[in-house]
């Protein structure tokens, strides 16, 4: 099944028009916990990061109208994590001038290092909180497709970690049944998270 | 890997449910112990990537608690954000907005004046009107004719693609073809030279649509949803007596007139002729699914009912303000499509007028053999009850209608459809039509519960048939029930002191039983089934004796009392007599529409039959065989809308035919003098069938209403009523001796009754 391809129309040109509530409310469910869990990642604590992802997500709202979608200067993605890590950085930069009881660490230091085993370059994990943030809500959305146990049998294994046969004897499904299941839910969730990412990027 | 081991291929069809039953089976036993494989799947279930499962395994543990301060904080700046609309506050002055939105329009050339954005061909362009799929529809102005029009440009970023380019002059060429009232006339079909994109010009309608509409009001009255029903019917008649399915009928493609609200349909984006099936069998489903019909959820063949479906949908939304089949993904919403029946607007609402809830309902239906046949059909339905409840229509509309139906194989006499009813136009809707709504029959519909007396206690039931039961038969000796479901199942059951016993299955050979009957000496039983085939059983060995094969699908067959004929009728309205012997069919001049029930009178000497047409047709079987003469039928014509029910007195020394239909009433007739001789009123609601009983002193009738009645057939006085489950009766049989009656219900129960 495939959606309409002739009007998909992407999430930014959706959040420029100024009218799409819709896309607004999709916006902030999307990124809303993406900016706070990175922001976590680098050390704020709960209610920093939540107050930092406000002031993220009112300036892209202010600054909506001037997007301009340009494939060569970067996906809207990378431009909202410019934004939250300059948020980050100048929320820390104050930390410095303001040390609170943790000390009085180089910010700027711990912006950069903070998880220090990024290989794969800086945005790293913020692309890896997106991908769980899709992930998540493809796990709601497609859900609803599968029977009860199906579903049981790849949340057993595939979420919780637990081997199938155990798995199994719980659903009184047997041990190939419950990797059936789990994998076709796993290449259902594959599906929808790249028609999430198709439907942002394109 | 050993030799055992699945192919990649087949592990990949399994993951998609693509691989037959017995395969499926093997290859997961051999996962049960195959670790090689088990890691395989995985591996391309994720399709390679290695951070998927780590992904799947980390979201949620990662996602921010649900005590964490940053889920208020959401909340709390979303509703900021679009309260506020702050977002919108570099929506600017109107000059920015049209130079914004106008940034795709490069086609058009520059005019003079300021009022105006462009020029197209030879019409100015004032404004741009909405874009749909294909293209941008913009408001121009044709100088020639003084007139305002539409002008529909298929979107530049699609002109180089050729399937889209096809589909929007398949659109245009589509919609020039037709013109009725109710669709948005197109005037002429163009091509750009300069930029080669075509664009058509057509009426442009000031109003909003039905999508709007809903957006700003929420749901709409009973009887305005009627009235869209009404016009949107008679406007894919139009469409489907011209070769077109729309395909894509929705609330955003149905625009209403402002002052007028008249409708009109619109975008006939992926409608297509009849032949061109082409483009939409490389398995893309196209179309919007919330409204698809079950057959397109499947990716099979459609028709035009398909479109009526699509119009049940869109009426249900308007009523309820809800999508009968709402889901999160387009997934969800096509299995539900499939597989789940709509709650009806009668259980939503008790006070939703019950003859409408009644026809949506039958839009919906998942089979389109159990829709309603034709658009013609429904739009003449609303038509009547439009009438009866003194709704008048837009001006012009449901008067002579531009459609005409497409010709049949057998159409031997002017058809007579429907008694036409008076249209009361003209007046204004307001007060007196929404006094005159609630409707006019007679008892409360029996959902309303506890006041109604439930009647006598069933003498038993029998329960758990797959599908609603429209058939049902006994041997003649009384000792044996045969019942037919709505999935093609066909059960026997032994008749016993105290319960019925299923003693053996029928092998299914089609789908839907609609009727069943069994010769005289209880030895052949026929089940037509909505096959092209109808098979006759032998009950010494239950297998089929015989088949025959009238070529359309079958809904009524019977034997005649004598054993030398079998009568079917089909949907296309063709009736045969079968010489069982040779069977060798003799072909009546059918009818119109769908030969509903077929009866044959005690002495074997009278043929009758019940059609969609409204009219009873009664054939003297003793002509058959004299082919001098050109043998017409004598046509009762006093129902109102299709007739259902059908059944000779077994008392052949006083001959009386029963019929019920769609206008709720059952009629007593001497079919001998071919006059009506009585009325019995009483139900609410279409009744299905009739049975005679006590040797044709009595007459039973199961209706729509959830009631089955017993009238005195020489008074017309209602006997009894019996209930069961508040669900619609559709079948009702008279033991041989008359005194049990027992009748199939929607709910896929048999529930009976003696009657003494």
């Amino acid at each position: 099944m495939a959606e309409a391809p002739l009007t998909r129309v992407t999430l930014l040109v959706r959040l420029r028009d100024g009218r799409n509530a819709d896309a607004w409310r999709e916006f902030f469910d999307l990124y809303g916990p993406v900016v706070y869990r990175f922001a976590r990642n680098r050390g704020l604590q709960d209610a920093d990061a939540a107050d930092l992802m406000q002031d993220v997500l009112r300036s892209v709202a202010r600054n909506a109208a001037k997007l301009e979608y340009d494939p060569k200067r970067g996906t809207f993605r990378g431009w909202l994590y410019t934004v939250t890590r300059n948020k980050i950085y100048n929320f820390l930069n104050g930390q410095r001038i303001r040390p609170r009881a943790s000390g009085d660490e180089d910010a700027h230091e711990r912006l950069e290092s903070i998880p220090a085993r990024d290989e794969d370059g800086p945005d790293a994990d913020w692309e890896r909180e997106y991908q769980k943030r899709l992930m998540d809500r493809a796990m709601d959305i497609v859900k609803d497709e599968f029977q009860p146990a199906t579903w049981q049998a790849f949340w057993g294994t595939a979420v919780e970690g637990r081997a199938a046969s155990e798995v199994g004897t719980g659903l009184k499904m047997s041990a190939g049944a419950v990797y059936v299941a789990k994998s076709r839910v796993l290449a259902r969730l594959r599906d929808e998270v790249k028609r999430m990412m198709d439907e942002e990027d394109a | 890997m050993n030799d055992d081991c699945p192919q990649t291929t087949e592990l990949e069809r399994l993951i998609r449910g693509r691989l037959s039953e017995a395969r499926s089976a093997t290859i997961t036993e051999h996962l049960d112990f195959c670790p090689e494989c088990q890691e395989r799947m995985e591996s391309l279930a994720a399709g390679g990537d290695q951070t998927l499962t780590k992904t799947v395994r980390l979201c949620r543990v990662d996602a921010p608690a649900t005590n964490s301060a940053m889920w208020p904080a959401l909340s709390a700046v979303s509703a900021e954000v679009l309260a506020t609309g702050a977002y919108t506050m570099q929506e600017d002055t109107p000059s920015d907005a049209t130079s914004k939105s106008n940034a795709d329009l490069k086609f058009l050339k520059p005019s003079s004046s300021s009022n105006l954005i462009g020029r197209l061909g030879g019409f100015d362009i004032k404004r741009v009107v909405g874009r749909g799929g294909m293209g941008v529809v913009l408001h121009g102005f044709d100088p020639h004719l003084e007139r305002d029009v539409a002008v529909k440009v298929l979107d530049p970023q699609l002109a180089n693609d050729d399937v889209a380019r096809m589909r929007f002059c398949r659109e245009a060429r589509a919609a020039a073809a037709v013109t009725h009232d109710n669709l948005v006339a197109v005037h002429t079909v163009h091509e750009d030279e300069q930029h080669n994109l075509p664009y058509f010009v057509m009426q442009l309608i000031n109003g909003e649509s039905l999508e709007q509409r809903l957006k700003r009001v929420g749901k709409l009255p009973p009887e305005e949803v009627a009235k869209i029903g009404q016009q949107a019917a008679a406007g894919l008649a139009a469409a489907h007596a011209g070769g077109l399915i729309h395909r894509d009928i929705k609330p955003g493609n149905i625009l209403l007139e402002a002052g007028t609200d008249r409708v009109k349909l619109t975008d006939f984006g992926l409608a297509r002729g009849f032949e061109d099936v082409r483009l939409t069998r490389t398995g893309f489903v196209a179309g919007t699914p919330l409204y698809m019909a079950p057959e397109q959820a499947h990716g099979e063949s459609i028709d035009h009912r398909s479109d009526l479906f699509s119009l049940g949908s869109v009426l249900y939304e308007a009523a309820t303000g809800r999508h009968p089949f709402e889901g999160k993904t387009p997934l969800v919403v096509l299995r539900r499509v499939a597989d789940e029946t709509q709650p009806s607007l009668l259980e939503i609402d008790p006070a939703f007028p019950a003859w409408l809830s009644d026809v949506i309902d039958r839009l919906l239906a998942k089979n389109p053999a159990d829709r309603f046949q034709s658009a013609a059909e429904v739009a003449k339905i609303f038509e009547i009850e439009l009438a009866r409840h003194g709704i008048a229509l837009p001006p012009g509309c449901g008067k002579k209608s531009a459609y005409s139906l497409k010709p049949r194989r057998h159409v031997c006499w002017k058809t007579v459809a429907f008694r036409t009813l008076p249209l009361i136009l003209g007046i204004g809707i307001g007060a007196l039509a929404v006094g005159l709504w609630p409707s006019d029959r007679t008892d409360p519909p029996p959902q309303n519960g506890s006041a109604i007396d439930p009647g006598p206690e069933p003498k038993f039931t029998i329960a758990g048939q797959a599908g609603p039961v429209w058939a049902l038969a006994f041997t003649p000796n009384g000792e044996m029930l045969a019942v037919g479901a709505e999935d093609g199942s066909i059960n026997l059951y032994k008749l016993t002191e105290k319960e019925p016993i299923n003693f053996r299955k029928l092998p299914r050979s089609g789908r839907h039983v609609w009727n069943i009957d069994i010769t005289r000496d209880g030895r052949y039983l026929v089940a037509p089934n909505d096959d092209n085939e109808v098979d006759v059983y032998d009950l010494t060995t239950y297998k089929v004796d015989s088949k025959f094969a009238p070529g359309a699908s079958t809904k009524s067959a019977t034997f005649s009392p004598d054993g030398r004929y079998l009568i079917t009728g089909d949907r296309t309205g063709a009736i045969m007599v079968w010489d069982r012997v040779t069977q060798i069919p003799i072909e009546l001049p059918g009818i119109n529409g769908t030969a509903h029930n077929v009866a044959v009178s005690p002495d074997s000497k009278q043929l009758a039959e019940a059609g969609s047409d409204g009219a009873v047709k009664l054939w003297d079987l003793t002509k058959i065989d004299d082919k001098t003469k050109e043998w017409k039928p004598d046509s009762l014509e006093q129902h109102a809308g299709p007739v259902y029910g059908l059944a000779y007195s077994p008392d052949p020394t006083n001959p009386r035919l029963a019929t019920s239909g769609w206008d709720g009433t059952v009629r007593i007739w001497n079919p001998q003098r071919k006059e009506q001789l009585r009325v019995l009123k009483g139900h609410d609601g279409d009744v299905f069938g009739v049975s005679f009983g006590q040797g044709g002193k009595v007459v039973a009738s199961a209706s729509a209403d959830g009631t089955v009645r017993v009238w005195d057939v020489e008074s017309g006085k209602e006997l009894h009523v019996f209930r069961g489950g508040g669900r619609a009766f559709h079948t009702v049989r008279f033991s041989p001796d008359g005194t049990t009656l027992v009748a199939g219900n929607r709910d896929g129960s048999v529930r009976a009754w003696d009657v003494k």
